[in-house]
């Protein structure tokens, strides 16, 4: 056998060679002292190689990158959500409520400075109208409710049950899809 | 690798630890992989937090079909590369003809060889391939990386770069001659 051929020496030290080959290669290293060197430096180096230390990770990274992937938001809870926006609803009421008076904001404003007992006369006036404002509101409800029921009542003498049902059914179903759409599209399958 | 596909199923149906559990899988090879590669350990920890990062973004975008492993790696390959075109680091031509030949390696073994480490511990010698590793090509480091210190096999280094097994073969016999021809100068 010839003297061996670089990726032959590589070939044989991972063992990448058919049986009666690696053989011969054997036979042949054993006899040649320059192959025997080549094959010694070869192995030698792959021995360091992979016996390399194998770098550590800080504790924590995972939590780091987790971290970055989804940044961190404060929790706000659903109370805390559902006051502000309650909040924000009467200061958005009153400030109409202000402005379809007639009164002027800039006064009213320096107004409340003037005293305590006459800002607090004033919010007495805005809580009054506000109050009759939800009156009114309320009451309106009430009424396009039962007209509402009115028509309802009037379309079941019209439409026979059979048409009621796929009706009903109809409604549900476009209810159930656009709930779903919509679901979908605001919580991404993000679950915490 | 059943256990990956079950963590990416659960990832993508909104469980945010099984993707946790993805990281902690494969933080240190990726870190061993990439400081090893760019020479650069603090570097290799933000590249590999990006990678992670990169990876579930287009987690949807996975095929099933192939490893999660070379997928990840294939990503980290090419963050590597993005760097290198930023910086301005051509991955080919450090110390190396652009065109070599990959048959180059079907030679005899060279006259004057000495014996590798005959003056230094395996400790040392380690040392001298790790600063060896940063002196050859690029593209041959990291194959380097993925053979012998990440223990993949030649099959899934070839899917993760998309060359022949046999292309892949000859260019880490390159290395390691490469690599053996600094530690001879260094006697």
């Amino acid at each position: 056998m010839n003297c061996l051929r670089l990726d032959q020496i590589y070939q044989f030290l991972e063992n990448d060679l058919p049986d009666p080959e690696i053989s011969l290669i054997q036979k042949h290293v054993a006899q040649c002292p320059r192959c025997h060197q080549a094959v010694a430096n070869r192995q030698k180096l792959i021995q360091a190689s992979e016996s390399l230390p194998f770098l550590d990770v800080p504790s924590g990274f995972s939590r780091q990158v987790m971290s970055r992937i989804f940044p961190q938001t404060l929790p706000i809870s659903r109370s805390l959500i559902t006051a502000a926006a309650g909040a924000s609803v009467i200061f958005v009421t009153t400030l109409l409520i202000f402005i379809a008076s007639g009164q002027n904001l800039v006064n009213v404003l320096m107004a409340m400075n003037q005293s305590a007992l006459n800002s607090l006369q004033d919010l007495s006036v805005i809580f009054a109208k506000f109050m009759k404002l939800a009156l009114l509101f309320v009451k309106m409800i009430i009424q396009f409710a039962g007209y509402f029921v009115a028509g309802l009542t009037h379309m079941t003498t019209i439409i026979g049950p059979e048409f009621q049902i796929a009706f009903a059914f109809i409604t549900l179903l476009i209810s159930g899809t656009l709930f779903y759409g919509l679901k979908r599209k605001f919580f991404l399958g993000e679950k915490q | 690798m059943n256990e990956d596909k079950e963590l990416i199923r659960r990832t993508l149906s909104g469980e945010r630890d099984a993707f946790e559990m993805i990281i902690q899988k494969y933080q240190r090879p990726l870190v061993n992989f990439i400081a090893r590669t760019v020479g650069d350990y603090e570097q290799a920890l933000e590249f590999t937090q990006e990678v992670f990062i990169k990876s579930y973004s287009s987690l949807r975008s996975y095929k099933t079909h192939f490893k999660f492993k070379t997928w990840l790696f294939k990503i980290a390959s090419n963050h590597i590369i993005d760097y290198w075109r930023k910086k301005k680091i051509d991955a080919f031509s450090i110390d190396y003809p652009k065109q070599q030949d990959d048959d180059s390696l079907f030679i005899q073994i060279p006259s004057n060889e000495y014996p590798v480490g005959k003056k230094f511990e395996l400790e040392e010698i380690q040392q001298k391939i790790e600063a060896a590793l940063q002196k050859i090509p690029a593209y041959l480091r990291e194959l380097f990386v993925w053979r012998h210190i990440n223990n993949f096999s030649y099959k899934e280094m070839a899917e993760i770069k998309g060359l022949p097994v046999g292309t892949v073969k000859n260019r880490v016999y390159q290395a390691k001659e490469l690599i053996r021809k600094q530690l001879e100068d260094l006697q």
